[in-house]
């Protein structure tokens, strides 16, 4: 098994990916094949039409947290790319909630891994799950 | 220097609506930038959702119905550049209670797209059925 990342490691890598940083997804914490971020409430990632955070921002906080549980759970890599994602919005968050979003490595092979991701406010109520696959080359 | 809040700076423009299809361009700046040199995989998704939206309300228009997101898929095919990017949406099923949309993005070459997306949503009418 390669050596596992370190958080602060993982933390610049969330962090400093400059979409991640204008919808303020931050990295939280990490452990052998999982990851945690979070993302606060701001008036403008609302869709007006339905005064809740738009689809498409949930979308990118399951895609940013899927995508660094990949070097959670594969190590070092060369490269890795989303190759679907899939997002279940199961209830619109509420208004003002912090978002948490925690993203398990389900299984992996040479180049393919599954990643599972529940999106939480912070009361713990249920926001989205979400499925993606990745394509990865191993590094080191 | 101010800039517009990022989902604004998403806004598409229409381009083309003919029958159930419309297409859009987005403006890419480099705030959507997810590994170096390319689109965010989220930021793809963020653009699909603003178009199929859009082109929901217009669906939409004069009826007394609210769209809820129920889920949304999306198949990644190529790098997206940091390029103006094109999405074509389609209503594949508009029915009374749920509506199936689809959309395709691409850049320069509408043979060569980077990205495809489904969303589904629910149709919440003050009365019911």
């Amino acid at each position: 098994m390669p050596a596992e990342p370190l958080p602060a490691d993982i933390a610049r890598h969330v962090n400093a990916v400059p979409f991640n940083a204008a919808l303020g997804i931050r990295y939280v914490r990490c452990g052998p094949g999982w990851l945690e971020n979070t993302l606060s409430w701001q008036e403008d990632l609302v869709r007006p039409a339905t005064a809740s955070i738009a689809m498409g921002v949930i979308t990118c906080l399951v895609d940013a947290t899927c995508g660094a549980t990949i070097l959670m759970a594969c190590g070092p890599v060369r490269s890795s790319v989303t190759l679907n994602l899939q997002v279940d919005l199961v209830r619109p968050a509420s208004a003002g909630a912090t978002l948490y979003a925690r993203a398990e490595c389900i299984d992996m092979n040479r180049q393919i891994a599954f990643v599972q991701a529940r999106i939480e406010d912070g009361d713990g109520a249920i926001v989205a799950t979400g499925l993606a696959k990745f394509l990865f080359e191993p590094g080191e | 220097m101010a800039r517009t809040p990022v989902l604004q700076c998403l806004e598409p423009k229409l381009i083309e609506r003919s029958g159930s299809r419309s297409v859009y361009t987005m403006v890419v700046d480099d705030r959507l930038i997810g590994r170096p040199g390319f689109l965010h995989g989220g930021a793809i998704g963020a653009m699909f959702e603003a178009a199929i939206s859009l082109t929901l309300s217009e669906v939409l228009s004069g009826q007394d119905a609210q769209a809820r997101a129920l889920d949304m898929s999306i198949e990644y095919l190529r790098g997206g550049a940091l390029a103006e990017t094109w999405v074509e949406v389609s209503v594949v099923r508009a029915g009374f209670r749920i509506v199936n949309m689809g959309a395709t993005a691409w850049q320069e070459d509408p043979g060569r797209p980077i990205a495809r997306c489904r969303m589904m949503f629910k149709l919440e009418r003050p009365t019911p059925a």
